[in-house]
């Protein structure tokens, strides 16, 4: 009926038409006044349920993109990292009009894998999420790969992608190209929940269900795709005032684990002889490593970080991971905690011919306890839950969110009797980690004047020059041999972040850039060690930095290689006897020409200086980066590397 | 990683030990760096053979001329093989030269201050 009427207003020639969108077809309502279009000279084809010269052609009033900035700002969105796309054109203009620009603010970025990755740092440092909106179908899949990071390593972020659903209403070539019948599935693999809501009360409802799902661990990114008429559209005032966003009441929780088993975890860690704790992505929140101390000071047990998160200060003394194999050995108990691959906790299969299971040197005793959330979102196509590895007990719940329980029922477990031999415990422990760091020092001396500048030398330069700052290095050091972990004193919850989650390379540079983002309300200095190869995957995100003033100090750890495929293919060769083939450089360096970053920074507008080759040089321009960042800038040193 | 290297090296040691391999020739330093890069040596132990955390131990002070040949021949764990026709004993004479050429180690109370 109401059809018949809009369309007998059009015939009629009649300027009002009412405002209807596809969650308020029965609308009767008029939103807006305005001159009717010209009448086309050629046939119209029917529009299903709307046409286009049913609607005004200006809107006067709210719109649906309108009210989903409203949707976004109640539950807390404070950024959306985005490359523009017309599927979202909607609520792009919303966010930076209607919504001021403010809570959310559009953070232009030069690539959709950009977005994500700045969203998966800045949700490991400021602990909530942020958005990133991408381009239906085009941008989803080149943000895929960072949002796939971000899956792996349990993070959340809401991404929002547009799509136009209405086949009448999508304009030919391009927006066919652009739209999808279920953009989910590009991503469905790796993410934890997604909708696709098909009125503006459905987007409100999706939305604030994204967000409890996504921050309730086992955390990972959503989906929300935006239909494009359901942006686009006025809202009809009768609509509008039905419209309501819901509200997150009351206590949030956690997945904890069931308490009897805790029970038992805590009677096999009070009986143990040499128990080892083992975090890996254990930390969900600045209170988690006080917390972890505590269960370790209680037992006078070790800890073996994975540092999948930054779970315990590495200067503390019962953090044994430099002697991560010797601690295993003597282990005959094992707490992981937040674990990735627990079969790697016994057996090793190193990278050599036939790929042998080879049995880690371990007590044959030895038993594991497991506590963690991985397996309250089983997923089956992507690999990244690793091998199965039957444990003796197995706690489904947030490691971080049980800890308390634990700590509480090992105290009840244990007597005076249990505390005299814990205490012993820890007397035998003393001094081990020191001789396994001086080992290290040793280490660095020999490579201090080295050329190209050594991995040791690079993070002390670095290290001196922000040790009394309020620091923080987001950035993986692997590939630095996870120097800073040896020579630095890391004691603070957000001073390191963990790893990319599926190590696709790239992750570094944007995802610094999000965590910097989170730094900068704190005043933090942001200190970003990438590889070369890393930021050639996003190198835009200079542009960014410089665009949206976000001080972060990039240190490019310039070895002119994929470094981890030229030991990969020499290995290779060796194995086959063709290592001084002519061609076997092929493919793995980033050299002949030799990529200048400094330059390449400058002309996105960054302050930057390299290529520094001599490593009596770092400490002057690590000096004035510092200088830079400290004004709200960011900047960038490229330095010449030894290859780890 | 050191007590890795350690235990390569008394492996090794132990295996040159038992085949009774023949006295070290001569080697020449710069010969030396040629075939430590040519064969990818620094990719993993580093350009000074200080070594990599993860990747390879450190060769610097470099093992016996015998041990050498011997974990070079018949390396333990992940070290790939290097056979005769890619690195020749006296090759690998060169590849100590080169070790011991390289500048010796500073002090460590030159990092110890910047902690």
């Amino acid at each position: 009926m109401a059809k018949k009427i809009r369309r007998r207003q059009f015939l009629a020639g009649v300027a009002a038409a009412p405002a209807v969108g596809l969650a308020a077809a029965a609308a009767p309502a008029v939103a807006a006044q305005a001159p009717a279009p010209a009448r086309p000279s050629v046939p119209l084809v029917p529009n299903d349920d709307r046409s286009l010269f049913d609607l005004p052609p200006q809107t006067i009033g709210k719109t649906g993109a309108d009210f989903m900035v409203d949707v976004l700002k109640s539950v807390g969105i404070d950024y959306i990292a985005s490359c523009p796309g017309s599927t979202f054109r909607a609520i792009h203009e919303s966010i930076i009009t209607y919504g001021n620009n403010s809570k959310p603010e559009f953070l232009t970025t030069l690539h959709e894998d950009t977005s994500a990755a700045m969203c998966h740092g800045y949700a490991k440092i400021a602990k909530k999420p942020m958005a990133c909106m991408v381009h239906g179908t085009v941008g989803l899949q080149h943000a895929s790969m960072a949002i796939y990071n971000a899956f792996a390593d349990r993070v959340p972020m809401l991404i929002l992608s547009g799509n136009i659903g209405n086949v009448a209403t999508r304009q030919v070539i391009v927006e066919w190209n652009h739209s999808v019948q279920d953009q989910a599935a590009i991503v469905r693999d790796y993410t934890k929940w997604d909708d696709q809501p098909t009125s503006l009360q459905g987007f409100a409802e999706s939305t604030v269900r994204a967000m409890d799902l996504m921050t309730t661990a086992p955390m990972g990114p959503v989906l929300i795709t935006d239909d494009g008429d359901l942006q686009e559209d006025p809202i009809p005032p009768e609509v509008e005032k039905r419209l309501k966003i819901p509200v997150l009441r009351g206590i949030r929780s956690q997945p904890s684990g069931d308490v009897s088993a805790v029970r038992e975890a805590a009677k096999m860690l009070v009986a143990a002889e040499n128990p080892v704790i083992f975090p890996y992505r254990y930390a969900r929140t600045e209170a988690a490593p006080a917390l972890l101390v505590q269960l370790a000071e209680l037992l006078h047990a070790p800890v073996v970080d994975g540092r999948g998160r930054m779970n315990i200060p590495n200067r503390h003394p019962l953090n044994h991971t430099t002697r991560r194999e010797a601690a295993f050995a003597e282990a005959d108990l094992i707490l992981a905690l937040e674990p990735v691959d627990v079969y790697g906790l016994t057996t090793n299969i190193p990278d050599i011919v036939h790929r042998p299971n080879i049995p880690a040197r371990r007590q044959p005793n030895l038993k594991i306890i497991q506590i963690g959330a991985e397996g309250l979102m089983p997923k089956a196509n992507f690999q990244n839950f690793q091998r199965f590895a039957p444990v003796d007990l197995n706690i489904n719940g947030d490691a971080e969110a049980t800890m308390p329980t634990l700590i509480e029922a090992v105290k009840a477990e244990m007597t005076a009797a249990h505390k005299s031999k814990f205490e012993a415990r820890g007397q035998k422990l003393k001094g081990l980690v020191e001789r396994s760091l001086a080992q290290r020092m040793t280490d660095a001396t020999f490579q201090w004047e080295a050329k190209p500048i050594s991995s040791p030398r690079f993070v002390m330069e670095l290290w001196n020059q922000i040790k009394n700052e309020n620091w923080a290095l987001p950035t993986e050091s692997q590939f630095l041999s996870e120097w800073p972990y040896f020579l630095w004193d890391i004691n603070k919850p957000y001073q390191t972040m963990g790893y990319s989650g599926a190590q696709g390379i790239g992750y570094n540079s944007p995802a610094a850039l999000g965590a910097a983002l989170a730094n900068k309300e704190h005043g933090r200095i942001t200190v970003a060690m990438v590889g070369d190869g890393d930021l050639n995957m996003a190198p835009g995100v200079l542009w960014t930095a410089a665009h949206h003033r976000i001080p972060i100090l990039y240190l490019v750890h310039n070895n002119r290689s994929y470094h981890q495929e030229v030991m990969m293919i020499l290995k290779m060769a060796a194995r086959r006897s063709r290592v001084d083939h002519k061609n076997i450089y092929v493919g793995t360096l980033i050299d002949d020409p030799a990529p200048n970053y400094a330059k390449i920074a400058e002309g996105y507008g960054l302050y930057a200086q390299g290529p520094i080759e001599d490593p009596k040089d770092l400490a002057a321009a690590i000096k004035r980066g510092i200088e830079v960042v400290k004004r709200g800038e960011p900047a960038l040193i490229d330095i010449i590397s030894d290859g780890r | 990683m050191s007590n890795m290297r350690f235990i390569v090296l008394g492996a090794a040691v132990l295996f040159a030990s038992a085949a009774g391999v023949v006295a070290q020739p001569a080697g020449d330093p710069k010969a030396g760096e040629t075939a430590y890069m040519k064969l990818g040596c620094y990719s993993c132990h580093g350009v000074w053979g200080q070594g990599t955390w993860r990747d390879g131990p450190r060769l610097n002070p470099p093992m016996p001329y015998e041990a050498m040949v011997q974990q070079l021949r018949t390396p333990r764990y992940e070290m790939p093989f290097y056979v005769e026709s890619q690195i020749s004993d006296k090759g690998v004479a060169d590849i100590i030269a080169y070790l011991k050429s390289v500048p010796k180690p500073v002090d460590q109370s030159v990092i110890k201050a910047m902690q």
